[in-house]
């Protein structure tokens, strides 16, 4: 652990990873905490695995045709709300369809990635770090481009924050209330994937939606309104992203690895403890 | 005489070809306690989403304060018949009663206007000291309250209630009737729901409807119609379906 803090305080490339975290545990928290509430999560999937298409081309813009300005966040970042729209247009226009399209979303996306990644030189190393995180490789300027996701999808959903809670709840009665349904929803998908593009940057594609759901999962089982749940996981995510890099700092552990596994024995035992509260509960009120 | 809240004209609504309803005239008149009743599968929630416009009548047409449905909405309180959110929903009793609120304005929070209008409907169904407690912590009637007391919120003039017996015991039906019939003295009600036996006598006119339908006023409702209604032999039912309104008197 001291190892860890050494490292915090002497290497810059290891404050950038904290911050990382921290930055992306915040939106992770209030989108996440959507997410489970209205059980998108095979939506969030395809959104993230959707994401390589767009930094395979842009690394293979880069290198191979020195296309500057315009980086491997960058490209995630359009991949991701493209994806979003596409899901989000077809399950108002065909719900029945919308199973399918994720699943194409999902696969085209990651295999336009890799043709782009193959017809670009040194390409195995970039693919590993995108799919597996690579949270130590976070320079300071990616970390202002960050930022501002954060703050995007922050404001936006403390904007939104009444109509995403009642259409969540019921979305039929929203719509007899004259609500934006549709609108709110589509928006809903577009913040879920600039939250997705902040986790790539942490965990990796494979492993993003156990970051953007554990958190919120495990703020639910103690949390009985919305925003309670969203502060919840918030710190939640915060605590596991910063205890997975410490944890896999010293054995020089994968941290994106590290951290998904610290989150699923952190759910085990979430739902183990409330298990048992319930029951001391139950017992008691029985005797 | 007053423009009636509810008319709907010839209508008719197919699903994937298979008609639901079919030539449906029906009129409800301002103040006026409806219950739609009828076996399942014979149309009753069809009937409902037209009124309130979440569905489209293949022909035909429903106007609702003299307006499409959509557009009468902001009039129209709705209680279906459970919340499609389940029931560990991380919401309080309040911020349920507030989405009644919900599509005065496209963003940000609820104002005071609002949350008094949410305090006021928590109170007319008696929960107002419930506010702040989680709603998955309520039992079934409570809960069943609070989604009145969110559709009252809006203040609307028609209250529409899907099965709101649905999932209820017999002391809780009692409690619920009690209520409904206070906001009778106020509101016109249209109710829907599977079994007759208990039209009661506040009802004013009960809506039969079986891909088509009959109105009768309550004082005719007897045990001869149950039998029609819901018998298995089809061939009895004999509503006559002429063009005015109020069906066969």
């Amino acid at each position: 652990m001291s190892e860890f803090l050494t490292a915090v305080a002497t290497h810059a490339f290891m404050r950038n990873a904290v911050l990382t975290g921290i930055l992306a545990s915040v939106a992770c928290g209030i989108i996440g905490t959507h997410v489970v509430v209205r059980r998108i999560s095979y939506i969030a999937g395809g959104i993230a695995h959707s994401v390589l298409g767009g930094i395979g081309a842009a690394i293979y813009l880069q290198r191979v045709h020195g296309l500057t300005g315009f980086g491997p966040l960058h490209g995630a970042v359009l991949a991701a709300l493209l994806a979003a729209a596409i899901i989000g247009a077809v399950s108002m226009r065909a719900r029945e369809r919308v199973d399918t399209v994720i699943g194409a979303v999902w696969a085209v996306g990651m295999a336009a990635g890799i043709i782009f990644l193959s017809r670009t030189p040194g390409y195995g190393e970039d693919l590993m770090s995108y799919l597996f995180g690579n949270i130590l490789m976070v320079r300071t300027r990616d970390l202002w481009l960050i930022a501002g996701l954060d703050v995007i999808v922050v404001a936006t959903s403390l904007l939104f924050y009444d109509q995403f809670l009642a259409v969540a709840f019921d979305e039929e009665f929203s719509r007899v209330r004259g609500a934006r349904v549709e609108l709110y929803y589509m928006l809903l998908l577009l913040l879920t994937a600039l939250t997705i593009v902040l986790l790539v940057s942490v965990v990796g594609i494979v492993m993003v939606i156990a970051l953007l759901t554990i958190p919120a999962a495990i703020a639910g089982q103690f949390a009985g309104r919305l925003s309670l749940m969203m502060v919840l996981a918030v710190v939640v995510s915060i605590a596991l992203t910063t205890g997975g890099l410490a944890l896999s700092y010293g054995p020089s552990l994968p941290a994106g690895a590290t951290i998904i596994l610290l989150a699923g024995v952190a759910y085990l035992i979430a739902v183990g403890v409330t298990r048992l509260m319930r029951g001391r509960r139950a017992r008691s009120a029985a005797a | 005489m007053a423009q009636p809240v509810i008319e709907i004209r010839d209508l008719t609504f197919s699903y994937d070809g298979h008609p639901i309803l079919e030539n449906v005239n029906l009129t409800i008149e301002d103040r006026d306690f409806a219950t739609v009743v009828g076996p399942n599968g014979g149309g009753k929630t069809t009937l409902l989403k037209l009124v309130l416009g979440l569905l489209r009548p293949s022909r035909g047409s429903v106007r609702v304060f003299g307006t499409p449905p959509a557009e009468a909405r902001p009039r129209i309180g709705y209680v279906p018949q459970h919340s499609q959110a389940d029931q560990s929903f991380p919401a309080r009793v309040i911020d349920v009663a507030l989405m009644g609120r919900l599509g005065r304005r496209l963003f940000g929070p609820y104002d005071d206007e609002d949350r008094g209008a949410a305090l006021a409907a928590l109170g007319e169904v008696g929960l107002e000291e419930q506010a702040r407690r989680p709603f998955a912590d309520l039992s079934g009637g409570q809960r069943q309250r609070v989604l009145i007391a969110r559709a009252l919120a809006s203040r609307p003039d028609l209250l529409l209630l899907d099965e709101p017996t649905a999932s209820l015991d017999v002391a809780m039906e009692d409690e619920l009737y009690g209520l409904l019939r206070r906001l009778h003295e106020r509101l016109t009600i249209l109710l829907v729901s599977h079994d007759l036996g208990f039209v009661s006598d506040f009802t004013k006119t009960v809506v039969c409807v079986k891909r088509t339908i009959a109105v009768h006023a309550t004082s005719e409702v007897t045990a001869e119609l149950i039998g029609e209604i819901y018998g298995r032999d089809v061939r009895m039912v004999r509503h006559d379906h002429d063009d005015h309104p109020g069906g066969h008197q």
